[in-house]
């Protein structure tokens, strides 16, 4: 019995239980991510952390929350109002729907039903993750606009450039995936995962494409150009406050811990087991691989941490020349070697013509990549000065002459 | 016609009425932003049209193509172009609104009685046998063996687009842009020196640290270029002369 | 439920869209409802995909969806480069070749 069918029986009511479920665990992952987030940042930065609120300062994240949602709410006069208000709802409820289609358990027993913790399967189940979040950057963007002041709007500016560049090199790197397992409902990538290697083995390229893609669309250091506090103040909520603000914490939150279930599923195989620990899948009725997929979760969870402690902001222009003229392009040319050793494959040739065509894709790479760096050295050349007219032209490169836009009053950028 | 309320009949008599509200605010709302918001709606109310008309994969891609990327690029366009591109709703041309709302009722009414009296096989197949492979599975059979042709064009199109935008687009620069190093090196050479290592943050020194109270340089005179040149074009700064050294009231007040 | 109740709905978008174009003065939201228009083509093409019992429809809906993207993205580069040069944003003002 497929996922789908299996969920496809669930009464009402356990929907409704499973939906409860489902939240609870987004929101006390998000308090304990922020305190795993402060601790392991301050053990980075050798010093102690939160350790003052509950054991080990363990609710210290709740006793912030209150602090926020008691704290005055300011609407600055010249916001939209509505938008203003609404920005928030709309980042923070869409975060959580994503969870909907993430597996989380495999087949186990929840108050006498056989089911899975899965709210649906979707036969566009990832896809529809994709959906989901690309409406949950209209909270990020609307917010940067409607606060109606110019750091805001920068960081919604950039947000929505962001969103847009990145969440292609994201979609691209799905598509192996997809050509892999011949789905696209996560259940399906999972299962096809369990009968075969993990993804993240075999379509090495494409994990690392998403990981760096999936930084770039939660808006986490080194790319969280959105809300540069050295740059922005604090990007597109630099005006909010109170409970609104609270709101965008939480959603980055989420977002974080989504888009690490989402790699789990796609390239760790989701809630099964690590290979040779098999046996463990069926201890607790099946409950354990709940386990394994939070331990799978927090592995991309630390890799955020990390992010965040070791490396520098990136530079805007930097930035999107990362997305456009390398992940892009790469991605692009992964998906072409997949598909086309995906026909070889399936029409049956040997392993020696797949080991001769990878071979020759590499001695290809490496003819174009010093072709490319003897043509850059090339352009590095200097400029040859050409003569320099006598009557006012137009600034042309190589042509040093009366600059007309220094006279005229200064170059329109 | 009393029929019994299928999830289908209550979910469209909810959101389509919905959808052309926000679709008549779009004309005549002042703000580009709030009709690009309202036309967002619309587009997720359509995607729900198509996943319960059994359009799964469509649904879902309109929200990802439209929702997620045209309508971000809209409003990316439009941050870039100026926060108030506000429309005045003033007419040019006179009487155009009426002769447009008349066209509209004549072509909309004329739509609506052609599609009540079209028969178009009376009743619906539906797509249950169609889809009975999934509908991705079947959009991809269509897609990949009749429709062949139309896709490579249409991705010849689409690569011409993107090459015609960056076209469009693209700002030629005259001279080249000054590296780094480069400037530091102009900042020392050409300016004073007392301005090289960065301008003077407003309020240092001063009674306040507001943003429009100019920094105090040490003799005790204000240093103008602490102060943002826009304040200082709305005259938004605050006189300095009380902040100075000889003037500073030495008596201490009660904070307000 | 009659599918026929789509079909009524995407004429109306459809006509909403029109009258858009013709009111608004603002080039950026003449195109916001040039793809409303194009949306409603598509809840037709979607309909009429379910009625007729295969999937032309979505198919062809598909393909107005990649011309729409290639339409806006030249658009709003057409856009960006008036703005650059007359900085308006308004279709009555790109009038240079009236004169």
């Amino acid at each position: 019995m497929t996922t789908a069918e299996l969920l496809g029986q669930d009464p009402v009511w356990l929907i409704v239980v499973k939906a409860v479920i489902v939240f609870a665990i987004c929101v006390v992952s998000t308090l304990l991510a922020v305190w795993t987030e402060r601790r392991v940042l301050a053990k980075m930065q050798r010093r102690t952390g939160p350790n003052r609120v509950g054991p080990f300062g363990l609710i210290q994240s709740l006793a912030d929350g209150v602090k926020l949602a008691l704290k005055e709410d300011i609407i600055p006069a010249a916001a939209d109002k509505v938008v203003f208000i609404a920005a928030p709802i709309i980042a923070t409820s869409m975060c959580f729907m994503a969870f909907a289609v993430i597996p989380m358990t495999g087949k186990v027993n929840l108050f006498g039903q056989e089911t899975a913790l899965q709210l649906t399967d979707l036969s566009v189940g990832v896809l529809y993750i994709l959906a989901v979040s690309s409406i949950g950057v209209y909270g990020i963007v609307l917010a940067g606009w409607s606060s109606g002041s110019t750091y805001p709007l920068l960081g919604g500016l950039r947000s929505s450039a962001q969103v847009v560049s990145y969440e292609i090199a994201m979609g691209l790197s799905l598509v192996a995936v997809f050509i892999y397992a011949g789905s696209m409902s996560t259940a399906e990538i999972i299962g096809s995962q369990h009968e075969n290697y993990w993804n993240a083995l075999v379509l090495f390229p494409s994990f690392v494409i998403f990981v760096i893609s999936m930084v770039g669309e939660t808006n986490r250091a080194p790319f969280d150009l959105a809300e540069a506090e050295g740059e922005l103040v604090g990007g597109f909520h630099t005006e909010y406050s109170s409970l609104k603000f609270a709101l965008f914490f939480l959603a980055e939150y989420v977002n974080i811990v989504a888009v690490s279930a989402l790699a789990t599923t796609l390239f760790l195989g989701g809630y099964h087991a690590p290979p040779g620990l098999g046996f463990t899948e069926g201890w607790l009725g099946g409950w354990f691989t709940i386990v394994w997929f939070f331990l799978k979760v927090n592995i991309f969870f630390f890799i955020f941490m990390w992010l965040r402690a070791s490396l520098p902001r990136l530079r805007y222009d930097q930035f999107m020349k990362f997305g456009w003229k390398v992940l892009i392009p790469a991605s692009l040319i992964w998906i072409l070697t997949v598909a086309t050793l995906r026909v070889i494959q399936q029409e049956g040739a040997s392993r020696t013509v797949l080991i001769a065509f990878v071979l020759g894709l590499v001695l290809i790479g490496f003819a174009i990549t010093s072709l490319f760096e003897r043509s850059k050295k090339k352009s590095e050349e200097p400029m040859t000065q050409g003569d320099a007219p006598d009557f006012p032209v137009p600034s042309l490169p190589g042509v040093s002459s009366i600059n007309v836009s220094a006279q005229t009053g200064g170059d329109r950028e | 016609m009393l029929e019994i309320a299928t999830p289908e009949t209550i979910m469209f008599w909810a959101l389509a009425p919905l959808s052309v509200i926000a679709a008549l605010g779009m004309l005549v709302v002042k703000k580009a932003v709030h009709s690009a918001i309202l036309l967002a709606f619309v587009m997720v109310t359509l995607a729900i049209f198509f996943i319960a008309q059994g359009a799964v994969f469509l649904g879902v891609v309109q929200i990802v193509v439209y929702t997620g990327a045209v309508m971000m690029l809209f409003l990316f366009i439009l941050m870039l172009v100026g926060v108030d591109s506000s429309d005045s709703l003033t007419e040019t041309i006179k009487g155009l609104r009426w002769i447009a709302i008349a066209a509209a009722l004549g072509f909309g009414g004329l739509m609506i009685a052609l599609i009540a009296r079209a028969t178009l096989g009376r009743t619906a197949i539906g797509l249950e046998i169609a889809n009975s492979d999934g509908n991705v599975e079947g959009i991809a059979m269509l897609l990949f063996s009749d429709y062949v042709l139309p896709f490579e064009v249409i991705s010849a199109l689409l690569i011409t687009a993107a090459l015609g935008a960056m076209v469009l687009a693209h700002h030629q620069r005259t001279n080249r842009r000054p590296s780094q190093r480069e400037q530091a090196i102009a900042r020392f050479r050409t300016g004073s020196l007392s301005d090289a290592a960065g301008l003077p943050g407003p309020g240092v020194y001063a009674l306040h640290n507001a943003v429009d109270v100019p920094a105090l340089l040490p003799d005790g005179t204000p240093a103008p270029t602490s102060i943002s040149a826009t304040l200082k074009a709305r005259g938004d700064v605050i006189e300095s002369a009380p902040f100075q050294l000889d003037v500073v009231d030495p008596t201490i007040k009660e904070e307000k | 439920m009659d599918p026929y109740n789509y079909l009524y709905l995407a004429a109306l978008l459809f006509t909403i869209g029109a009258v858009g174009v013709v009111l608004r003065r603002n080039a950026i939201v003449v195109f916001m409802c040039i793809e409303l228009m194009l949306n409603a083509g598509n809840l037709t093409l979607v309909t009429f995909s379910r009625m007729n019992g295969n999937l032309n429809g979505q198919v062809i809906a598909f393909f107005t969806m990649v011309v729409a993207a290639c339409e806006v993205v030249v658009g709003l580069a057409i856009i960006v480069a008036i703005y650059r040069s007359r900085r308006s944003a308004s279709i009555d003002d790109a009038s240079l070749l009236k004169r």
